[in-house]
């Protein structure tokens, strides 16, 4: 079985892959026997069970640049940060 | 943003080559990813909590990588999309670090920002885009032009002033479109916006009304965008000026 994360970076970088029809990326998972996980998660894009598959919780909050600018709102006695 | 895609090589290079690669990643997936870049990889999600004010968080990170530095490590923090746009802590201990005399420098990346332009076809240069982080359009009096691209982000946290508290609800976000209400009329166009952080994965975009923000379910990473509501107008004083400027410009070369 082909490596989830190694499959994971070929499709991200292969141009003929990253946008390649679900039929299509769907065999090219089969010939590289992906693990079912993946197929499930490009089948349904819900990578959700890939995530438990590889041991995350998905309580654990992955926030894309939640480290905004922190405001101290009504706090006008303390400097910006 | 997106895994396997959008790492640029000298970014790569960077992790590749440093002592001790710190990690602020939105994908676990993504960390796993990084893990096989470099032997020393340390996640900095840990320090994340429910309840938690946010600006601890920011500051243990700051102190993770700085210790580090002062231990005489090459250090890199490696943050999703650009670490410079929404990011406090990479600015933060690249300020200390060159303080202290260290080196240190952001290297830019590719971030949601760039992915949304992308994947909803906006070019923010045709009338002009405004980015606000969405609890900032409350706590402070800006203003919006709605003739151009509003772009909101963390609109699902807003009004999270402090404590970490990672999903705010509709009551905040209600008093959002009051606001944008002065501007925008309750029936206008509302984009709901995720981008894919995997490569196996497609952009989430969602259409909905103004009206609708309140309620429909938001997450911390999407983001929302409003397209112009009015068309531009032409400043008429400006272009006579700017005439004038052309005129007097062909007259002396006609001199």
């Amino acid at each position: 079985m082909t490596d989830t994360i190694e499959l994971l970076e070929t499709i991200g970088s292969d141009a003929s892959l990253r946008y390649a029809p679900a039929d299509e990326l769907k065999s090219v998972l089969e010939r590289a026997k992906a693990s079912t996980e993946l197929t499930m998660a490009m089948a349904s894009g819900d990578s959700t069970l890939l995530r438990q598959m590889l041991g995350h919780n998905e309580t654990i909050q992955c926030t894309p640049q939640m480290n905004s600018v922190p405001f101290t709102g009504l706090d006008w006695s303390k400097p910006s940060v | 943003m997106t895994l396997g895609s959008h790492l640029t090589p000298l970014a790569r290079s960077h992790i590749v080559q440093a002592d001790v690669v710190f990690a602020a990643l939105s994908d676990p997936i993504a960390e796993e990813w990084l893990k096989r870049m470099h032997p020393d990889v340390r996640s900095l999600q840990p320090y994340y909590a429910e309840g938690k004010p946010r600006i601890k968080t920011y500051r243990e990170w700051v102190a993770l990588m700085m210790d580090e530095l002062r231990a005489g490590k090459c250090v890199c923090g490696v943050f999703y999309g650009h670490p410079g746009i929404f990011a406090w802590s990479p600015h933060k201990v690249i300020e200390q670090a060159r303080a202290e005399g260290f080196d240190a420098h952001m290297e830019p990346g590719i971030s949601a920002e760039d992915c949304l332009y992308a994947d909803l076809g906006i070019d923010p240069g045709r009338y002009g885009c405004q980015h606000f982080e969405a609890s900032q359009l409350l706590y402070c009096e800006r203003r919006i032009d709605p003739a151009g691209y509003l772009v909101m982000w963390q609109v699902g946290v807003i009004g999270n002033r402090s404590v970490g508290r990672l999903d705010t609800g509709p009551a905040y976000r209600a008093l959002l479109v009051e606001l944008l209400g002065a501007d925008y009329p309750l029936d206008h166009e509302v984009i709901v916006y995720r981008g894919a952080t995997l490569p196996i994965e497609q952009p989430r975009i969602k259409r909905i009304t103004l009206r609708e923000l309140a309620e429909v379910p938001l997450t911390a990473e999407e983001t929302v965008v409003l397209p112009p509501a009015v068309t531009l107008q032409p400043n008429r004083a400006m272009l006579e000026r700017l005439q004038a400027l052309d005129a007097a410009g062909q007259a002396g070369v006609a001199a």
